[in-house]
């Protein structure tokens, strides 16, 4: 490469890189403001209120507690949902079965259907079932699995080398066996993207919560959406809100540059090219 | 130990191929069979029937006596070795072999014992702790060959076992097999495109086209007495030079050429019409200047090969190539395209005796054997005239 | 040898014995499709079924035990006269011709950048990406402090290049603030696929065109370009749908104090689904809302069906090519 189009290319990358990082960063400075005066002020702010963290921590509510829900309530939905979605991209990718095309395409349909239509019906269900003010529902949603994920499994597993399938039949596999035994431990990639994609999703649900469940078990997805006021008035302490929105940011940022080398090859390793 | 008994088995793919169209053929217990052929010809889909991966259409599988044609893949005591070995990757060379074991619910004492022994005879001792990933790719067709031996099964299948690996090592581990094998003495069932591995390999060999068994008889037996054009021209490399010659006038006629058929004796009788005339390159001996040669034919030399042990000459003879259906599917079976456009006329090979002579561009007298010429039916394919295996040197090479 | 068993006998078992083997196959797929099919019935078909049956009638929560009654396509009608739903319509569609080709565009761009051979991918990558994890009540707050009318930063920008520093984007330029948003939070995910799909193209064909003697927009045209259009159609039909299916995004986004289906987003943000989640959880009026809710699943259906069908025309089909 010459150096004038490399120049122009760092530069491309740095200045688009600075833009996605931007939004980022000005939330960070705009939390350390002082605590009713909104973002205004110098850019970056002097002196540096870090006592904004502390009252989002324990000022207004127990983010603890209520961190505690969000993670339960992620586990629940997520961990289930990954297993059983790998269990059903195997089944579409791997065992010949009368009615599983119609199933498959069934499956891709229900990204489709929008939230609106199914969601009173399906409160009446939980009402019925005596699950509203519970978690049941998260873990309804865990076991049954994520359409997207199914199909993340599938073209994963559809370009895995059938000799392995035939190998393991020969050493006296069912199916069973070889998805557990041969197929789960050669996942990880898949296995990486299912639980960032579908995990970060889920810890940051914020209407579902909203809907079904009493404030002592909302995640902080709704909690701190309903923001942070300074005692009797009805002003939005912004600055306070913006600390609690960074620190809830924080577990999805870490979990994601913990696992984002095998996220990258996992992208790359199952096809996902429709 | 087992013998198999294949009944006229059918498989048909759900797209309509009938990739294997009534092959009957019974092995013997510990007998190692090869079955060849060019690519397409139905052998591995046939082979993986036996295994249990795919489900007959039609026919049965006995195997040591018993029916197992509906009966499972694990349930029928078979190992197999794949083409791409299939090592499990996330198991280390011990976890690989013990494997099967495990699954069938071998005891602990057994399997340890049993992964020693066959770690032992394949010298994979140093290598049980590390990854298939880690390992050569001649490592890791031992490891293929581990596994299925640790099992201790009652039939081998192998699948293409050696066409990963590269030339030199292939013909060591050809070696070992044919070791392995002796030793052992278990019924082994080895698919291959290659017929040097069939000729070696095989106590017999079965070659197949088009779903079809064509001949399954001792490799020597393949090469001398094939029955019909496809065997003559698949087995032998390089392979037979085919020609279409007609009987006119008491001789045999083809490219300018003609023959005295009273040289045949009494297979002359059985020739029809039209015939084509097969001859082996290696069948052929050069006329010095002043010999006399009751069948011989000028060549025009356009390509020689020095091989060092022996020299190949290539030279168009005045006639179309022969191209029945059978040999085309040679041909495209072993995906030989060729670089440059067809010519019309036919090219034979001739392999002679190496020396520092150049033949290129000369014009040479070759010497044709009666005895060692082949005939075929130009409609059916099928041999004319019985040729047996023979000791006796030929003339000109002696 | 021992030829055995007469092929008789296993003739008169062969059907038995293979049906049974196919049934333990079709048992093991269904088997391993239960935790799914049990989410299907319960969380998309009886709901499905039931919404359908909601839209056909009059239901609120007061008549729901009082004066319950089937109403044919009375909601359908209404909805057929109702401006304000065909003009939720409208903004939806806007928003999904706006931020589709921008995400598509902003993907491939940052996708060949990181694929250009430059160093410390992985920091870039992950810049790029980090915003798809941020959740999305925090993305909404970052967002309303950057364009916060008094001091946010686009509104400072904005003044020191002589332009009016007190826009109210919230209010004023809300899909334009939505669509920011979206394009900043949902880059990354496509990113990731479209250099998954840029790596999979392989060298020689960049290096034959070379010495053909391409230039690099010849390149990216004639061998770039029709060699992704399989995965610029996965990325076109996920982004049409997820672009049709927003609604969070534009209720945090809503100017106010609250946060919350209860908040007042401004109308050109109102999306289809919101406007239909308005006539529910707002009006109480189950039944049409339902109905408004149908019309749109037909509408997205119409939609992704004729990107499909469009794709005969340019997406390139490897498999035919290679005849494999």
């Amino acid at each position: 490469m010459r150096l004038a189009t490399e120049a122009v290319l760092y530069a491309l990358v740095l200045v688009l890189a600075a833009i996605f990082v931007v939004p980022l960063v000005w939330g960070f400075f705009s939390s350390l403001r002082e605590m009713h005066q909104g973002v205004s002020g110098p850019v970056i702010p002097k002196p540096a209120h870090w006592d904004n963290y502390r009252f989002a921590w324990s000022g207004q509510f127990a983010f603890t507690h209520y961190l505690w829900n969000t993670v339960v309530l992620t586990f629940i939905a997520t961990v289930p949902a990954v297993l059983t979605s790998a269990l059903a991209g195997y089944a579409f990718a791997r065992i010949r079965a009368r009615g599983r095309n119609t199933f498959f395409i069934l499956m891709l349909g229900t990204t489709f259907i929008p939230f609106a239509i199914t969601f009173i019906p399906f409160f009446w269900v939980i009402v019925k079932l005596n699950m509203y003010s519970t978690r049941w529902p998260w873990l309804i949603w865990g076991i049954s699995g994520s359409a997207f994920l199914i199909f993340l499994f599938r073209q994963f597993y559809a370009s895995f080398p059938t000799d392995l399938d035939d190998a393991a039949a020969m050493d006296g596999c069912g199916h069973l066996r070889t998805f557990l035994q041969i197929y789960l431990p050669n996942s990880g990639a898949p296995l990486v993207v299912a639980f960032i994609w579908l995990g970060t999703g889920w810890w940051g649900e914020y209407i579902l919560a909203q809907l079904l469940l009493p404030d002592q078990l909302l995640p902080l997805g709704p909690k701190i959406a309903q923001g942070y006021y300074s005692a009797g008035q009805e002003i939005t302490l912004v600055p306070v809100t913006l600390a609690a929105a960074l620190l809830f940011t924080v577990p999805p940022v870490l979990a994601f540059l913990v696992l984002q080398k095998k996220l990258t090859r996992g992208i790359v390793t199952t096809g996902l090219k429709g | 130990m087992a013998n198999i008994e294949l009944q006229t088995i059918v498989k048909t793919f759900p797209n309509g191929t009938r990739a294997v169209d009534g092959v009957d053929l019974t092995i013997e217990d510990g007998e190692f069979i090869v079955l060849v052929g060019p690519s397409g010809c139905g052998k591995t889909t046939l082979l993986r029937c036996i295994a249990g991966l795919e489900e007959v259409t039609d026919g049965a599988i006995v195997i040591g006596g018993r029916d197992v044609t509906d009966v499972d893949a694990k349930r029928r005591d078979i190992a197999m070795v794949f083409q791409n070995y299939a090592l499990y990757p996330h198991m280390t060379v011990r976890k690989n072999i013990a494997f099967g074991l495990k699954v069938r619910g071998t005891p602990r004492a057994e399997i340890a014992k049993r992964i020693t022994e066959t770690a032992r005879l394949l010298g994979l001792e140093e290598l049980m702790d590390r990854r298939p990933l880690a390992l050569s790719g001649g490592q890791r067709q031992r490891v293929a060959m581990a596994r299925a031996i640790a099992r201790r099964p009652r039939v081998y299948l192998m699948d293409e076992p050696l066409s990963n690996l590269d030339a030199k090592l292939r013909v060591r581990v050809r070696a070992d097999l044919a070791r392995l094998h002796a030793q052992l003495g278990v019924t082994t069932v080895y698919v291959t495109h290659d017929q040097v591995e069939a000729m070696t390999l095989g106590q017999r060999a079965a070659v197949m086209n088009a779903g079809k068994i064509q001949q399954v008889d001792t490799p020597q037996a393949l090469y001398w007495s094939p029955v019909n054009l496809f065997v003559a021209a698949f087995i032998g490399s390089p392979s037979m030079n085919l020609v279409e010659a007609h009987v006119a006038d008491g001789s045999l006629r083809f490219a300018g050429f003609s023959l005295p058929l009273d040289e045949l004796g009494a297979d002359a009788a059985k020739l029809p019409q039209r015939v084509i005339l097969g001859v082996r390159p290696e069948h052929f001996a050069e006329v010095e200047d002043g010999e006399a040669a009751a069948w011989s034919i000028e060549a025009d030399v356009t390509v020689e090969e020095n091989l060092g042990a022996e020299i190949l000459v290539f030279f168009p003879i005045a006639a179309e190539p022969v191209e029945t259906d059978d040999i085309v599917s040679i041909r495209e079976g072993e995906e030989q395209e060729a670089l440059l456009a067809q010519e019309a006329r036919a090219l034979f090979t001739a392999r002679l005796p190496s020396g520092t002579r150049r033949f290129m561009g000369k014009k040479i007298r070759l010497a044709l054997n009666p005895k060692r010429c082949y005939f075929f039916d130009p409609v059916t394919g099928e041999s004319l005239v019985v040729r047996k295996a023979v000791d006796e040197p030929l003339p000109a090479l002696a | 040898m021992g030829t055995v068993e007469t092929p008789l006998v296993a003739t008169a078992v062969k059907p038995i014995r293979r049906a049974s083997r196919r049934r333990r196959e079709t048992l093991a797929f269904y088997g391993f499709l239960s935790p799914w099919l049990f989410g299907f019935i319960a969380l998309t078909s009886v709901p499905l079924v039931l919404g359908f049956a909601m839209s056909l009638s009059n239901l609120t929560p007061v008549n729901l035990h009082t004066n319950l009654q089937y109403v044919g396509s009375k909601n359908y009608v209404r909805a057929y006269h109702d401006h304000e739903m065909w003009y939720s319509m409208q903004r939806t569609a806007i928003l999904m011709v706006t931020i589709v080709p921008l995400w598509i565009v902003t993907q491939l761009g940052l996708a060949m950048l990181l694929n250009a051979g430059i160093k410390f991918l992985g920091l870039w990558r992950t810049l790029f990406y980090v915003a798809v994890v941020v959740p999305v009540v925090a993305k909404a707050f970052i967002w309303k402090a950057i364009t916060d009318q008094d001091g946010g930063l686009l509104n400072r920008i904005l003044g020191a290049l002589g332009g009016n520093r007190h826009t109210d984007w919230l209010l004023e330029h809300s899909t334009a603030t939505l669509i920011m948003l979206l394009l900043w939070g949902g880059a990354g995910t496509g990113m990731l696929i479209f250099l998954a799909g840029l790596k999979g193209i392989p060298e020689e064909l960049y290096e034959v065109a070379r010495v053909d003697g391409a230039n690099a927009v010849r390149r990216f045209v004639s061998i770039t370009l029709p060699l992704l259009t399989p995965v610029i159609m996965f990325q076109l039909v996920w982004g049409l749908v997820g672009a049709a299916n927003v609604f969070v995004e534009p209720i945090l986004l809503s100017p106010g104090l609250q946060s919350g289906l209860g908040s007042t987003v401004p109308t050109d943000n109102i999306t289809f689904n919101i406007y239909a989640l308005q006539r529910i959880f707002g009006d109480g009026d189950f039944g049409y809302g339902a109905a408004i809710a149908w019309i749109f699943v037909a509408f997205i259906l119409v939609v992704t069906a004729l990107v499909f069908l469009s794709g005969r025309f340019w997406v390139f089909q490897a498999k035919e090519q290679y005849g494999k």
